[in-house]
Order: C-alpha cells, then structure tokens, then sequence
C-alpha cells in the first residue's frame, strides 16, 4: 500500500487550518513564516522517522529533502540577518541596502520551492521532488 | 476532536489484531495504524501552525519584524529535527 496516497487526505485535511503566509506583510515576516513552516514540517518529519508503521522509501525522500532544504534555509536566515542590518542601519550605503532587499527576495524564492518538497513529503504527497 | 478519531481508529485497530482475522486483520491493522498516525501528526502540524499564525498576526498589529531572539530559537529547532532526520539508517 501507498503511503503517500493514504496519507495525503487526511493531513490535507488536518494541516491546513491556519496560512502564516496570509498574515504576514513585510519579506523579513514572510521569510520567517516560510522559516517557521519549514520547522514545523521538519519537526514532523523527525517524529516519522522514529514510527515503525512509515516505509522506509518515505523516510529515505523526507531524508534526501530536508538534505536539501536544511541548507536553503539557513541561507534564507542569513539573508534576513543581513537585510536586518543594513534596514536598522547598523552596516552598509544605501547601494548595500538595495543589494541586501534583492538578495532576500532572490534567495526567498529559491527556498520557497525546496522546502515545499519537504512539506509534500511529510503530507503523504509525491515524494519524486526528493530525487 | 482529533484525539477522538484517534483513539477510535487505534481501538478499531486492536480488534483488527486478533489473530482470528489472519492476515486480512494485520493489514487492516496497518492501514488503521496508518490512518490514526496520519490524524495525530496531521493535528500537531495544525496547531503548531496556528501558533505561528498568531506569532505572526502579533508581529504585524505591532508593526514590528521578527527579533533575532525569535529566530534563533526556530533555528535551534531546526538543528535538534535535521539531526534527527539525517541520523537515520535503514
């Protein structure tokens, strides 16, 4: 039987009540919302490990993603502290500020999708992002 | 309401387990196992994400950013999950 296809509807079902991403307004919140989430399915996915009943082919794709996606974001992290820093005027010219804005974004947008993987995994869905 | 269908497929599950049922109850028995796993992660998932959604409303009524307090703590999280994760072997 297919985990993946067992799975998918229930925790659908269960894990979709509240969307930091609504509610946050500025990049500096919204990257911690996507920080905060990824945690959270990270944390997940590390209780399912320890579960007898989850295949191992699921635990081996939760493995490779956060593999992945631990990484991104951490990066994610430290272009928000130096975005922070530059915004609150403790470094940088205002060259600096543009590049660390630009820099978040992008670094933003290519965690986005990297952690999504994780989060499709750990809800029961494809676990192919993971290759 | 979770812990509720929890408990009941984990009690449909048990009565699946008598070996009166052969094989066909130890299959049952996994699915229900899998269902009832499915609900109790699906539900901490959501009421972690709830509490994060309220961080976040309280950041924004306030009009402030994230302090590197907060985000240090989630990535003390973060450490303890991944190494859990990547210490796994088959």
């Amino acid at each position: 039987m297919k985990l993946s296809k067992f799975l998918l509807p229930l925790l659908l079902l269960t894990g979709c009540a509240s969307n930091p991403f609504n509610t946050a307004k500025t990049v500096e919140q919204k990257s911690y919302a996507l920080y905060g989430t990824f945690v959270i399915v990270e944390e997940q996915a590390a209780v399912l490990m320890g579960y007898a009943d989850v295949p191992a082919s699921v635990k081996r794709a939760m493995q490779r993603a956060d593999a992945r996606a631990k990484p991104a974001a951490d990066e994610l992290k430290k272009a928000v502290d130096a975005y922070s820093r530059v915004r609150i005027g403790l470094e940088g010219s205002p060259d600096d500020a543009r590049y660390a804005a630009e820099n978040l974004s992008r670094v933003y947008m290519e965690t986005r999708p990297i952690i999504v993987c994780l989060i499709t995994i750990v809800r029961g869905g494809d676990t192919s992002c993971s290759n | 309401m979770f812990e509720l269908i929890s408990l009941f497929l984990r009690s449909l599950s048990i009565i699946a387990s008598d070996p009166a049922l052969g094989s066909r109850g130890s299959t049952i028995k996994s699915v229900l196992d899998l269902a009832a796993l499915a609900v109790e992660r699906g539900a901490a998932g959501r009421d972690q994400l709830a509490a994060l959604h309220e961080q976040l409303k309280h950041m924004v009524d306030e009009g402030r950013e994230p302090t590197p307090e907060e985000w240090d703590a989630l990535k003390a999280r973060s450490d303890a999950a991944h190494r859990t994760i990547q210490e796994w072997k088959e």
